[in-house]
């Protein structure tokens, strides 16, 4: 599903954000990318979902190079990927359905016409009854699971996740990966960037280390 | 729901949004508008009074020879010019008849010899060409031919009055320019601003996959919907204005000097503004969104 060869990322001419980077990832895996603060994990993801473009080497998704993606297709692509972050990335002042129906707007639908498919995915997230509040008033863990929906809503085949549970308390944290391993189950490819040792020991899954840019390890490989 | 539809309803909903600085932007685009179309109107009715004064109706030829061989051949070759309406020839006997039509009460017209008057041709020019550029051309072309004594085409005054006409011209298209430049300013200012307000909920749409024209063109069509409004408005007032000078005031004074643009130069005004309107907002919008899709900044 996403495939790297020898991808390099560098900002400026300073030092490398990602070394001769190549890797593999399955459609259906659930993958910890992980290493220090400033080892690459974001700017992985970033290449994913076409924010950045390598400097060098060949970034594939779905069998197709985007190495050269024009910005005219960038939207199409990231229709297929859902991403998730720290810092939730919501409206604070539009209300949990407004958020995620921001998803499904961008294809010239009216929100009526799909109020059932928001409200089936809020009532799997546990969300039903919050539907009309304002994502101000809800709280991290709430707001991390709307961040959720708005990522699935439109069935991507791709989520990737930058520190997902990084404002959460460790057991909220938990069940947003729970919740993001079922996704994987259910056959879409699960990115999730994280410094987090804990939370993969208690969770284990395949795990790619960085460090200062390179893959230092991949459990896959061991 | 048509795509046009949603994307107009949305730029409907970013105008109330911005109500503020849309008022703001719109009074300044009004008032401009309005300052430019009171120059112009003014310009154009000294430039309509001036063109009558300044007209030049035909070139009057006086000829060396009476030879009627000569003078055939050159008419024929006047005649071939594009700017030539008519030419008619006048014997002394003929000068000495329109002399007489065209004055009154000169009795002694009639005691001088019909021999002194000299024969002339005149030259009638088409409509198109009573400028004087054209009349400049034209006298060159005829001081060509050896058989002519004097081209001439009336008084200094016509000069006068002609470098009057073409000093305005210069004022108006200077002014156009300045305010061309101001309305693109405006434009992308107002765009801009309203672009930033949105900047977060711009990121969130780029992130889940919404394509350009889904961001842009609500911000392009509520600048859009400005512009032909305070257009409007601007073509109404000026009007309103210009009417109310004509009855209640000159009118009582009997002159009849503005002359209000036509239908297609007001027009052509709304086309080429429009275009600068159009062409600016989408500059800046294309220049923001560059920055505003990385998601992280
Ligand atoms: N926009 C940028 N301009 C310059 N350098 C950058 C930029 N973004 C990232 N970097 C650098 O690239 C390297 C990798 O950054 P990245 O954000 O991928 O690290 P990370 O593993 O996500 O760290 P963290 O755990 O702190 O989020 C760092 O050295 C960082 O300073
Ligand atoms: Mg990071």
């Amino acid at each position: 599903m996403i495939k790297l060869f020898n991808v390099s990322v560098s900002f400026y001419g300073e030092k490398k954000a990602l070394d001769n980077v190549s890797l593999k990832i399955d459609k259906g895996e659930f993958v910890y990318i992980t290493g220090a603060s400033g080892a690459g994990k974001s700017t992985m993801l970033r290449l994913i979902y076409a924010d950045l473009l390598p400097t060098r080497g060949v970034v594939l998704i779905a069998n197709k190079d985007i190495t050269n993606i024009t910005p005219k297709s960038i939207p199409y692509l990231r229709r297929n990927i859902g991403v998730i972050f720290q810092d939730f990335k919501l409206l604070e002042e539009k209300t949990v359905f407004d958020n995620i129906f921001m998803t499904l707007e961008i294809f010239y639908i009216k929100p009526e016409q799909i109020e059932n498919r928001i409200f089936s995915i809020l009532r799997r997230l546990g969300l039903f009854s919050r539907r009309d509040t304002i994502v101000k008033k809800l709280s991290g863990g709430e707001k991390q699971r709307v961040a959720i929906a708005r990522a699935l809503i439109n069935e991507p085949s791709i989520i990737l996740a930058d520190e997902p549970t990084g404002n959460l308390d460790p057991e909220r944290g938990e069940d947003i990966i729970k919740l993001l391993q079922d996704i994987a189950n259910q056959g879409n490819t699960v990115l999730v960037a994280t410094h987090d040792k804990a939370l993969i020991e208690k969770m284990p899954a395949r795990t790619i280390y960085l460090k200062n840019g390179k893959v230092e390890a991949d459990t896959k490989n061991e | 729901m048509s795509k046009f539809s949603y994307l107009f309803n949305r730029s409907i909903k970013f105008y109330k949004l911005n109500f503020k600085t849309s008022i703001v932007s719109f009074l300044t685009l009004t008032t401009i508008f309005f300052i430019y179309q009171f120059i112009f109107t003014i310009g154009y009715s000294t430039n309509s009074f001036f063109k009558n004064l300044s007209s030049v109706q035909n070139v009057r030829v006086y000829l060396k020879t009476d030879d009627t061989e000569k003078i055939n051949e050159f008419i024929k070759n006047i005649k071939n010019l594009n700017s030539v309406e008519d030419i008619i020839y006048y014997t002394p006997e003929d000068s000495y008849k329109y002399l007489k039509n065209n004055t009154q009460n000169l009795k002694y017209l009639e005691n001088i010899s019909k021999d002194f008057f000299p024969s002339f041709i005149e030259i009638k020019l088409k409509d198109n060409f009573k400028d004087l550029i054209f009349i400049n051309q034209i006298k060159t072309e005829i001081n060509k031919f050896e058989i002519v004594d004097k081209a001439s085409f009336g008084e200094q005054w016509v000069l006068k009055f002609a470098s009057i006409k073409y000093s305005l011209q210069i004022f108006i298209f200077i002014v156009t320019i300045l305010l061309s430049i101001s309305i693109a300013f405006i434009t992308i200012n107002v765009i801009n601003l309203n672009l930033y307000k949105f900047k977060e909920e711009i990121k969130i749409y780029s992130l889940v996959g919404a394509t350009r024209t889904f961001i842009i063109v609500p911000f392009l069509f509520a600048s859009v919907i400005e512009f032909i409004l305070s257009f409007a408005i601007s073509v109404l007032i000026n009007f309103s204005i210009f009417f109310g000078i004509n009855d209640y005031i000159l009118s009582s004074l009997n002159i009849n000097f503005i002359k209000l643009p036509n239908i297609y130069i007001y027009s052509a005004m709304a086309v080429y503004f429009f275009l600068i309107n159009v062409i600016a907002a989408f500059y800046i919008s294309l220049k923001f969104l560059k920055k505003a899709s990385r998601i992280n900044d």
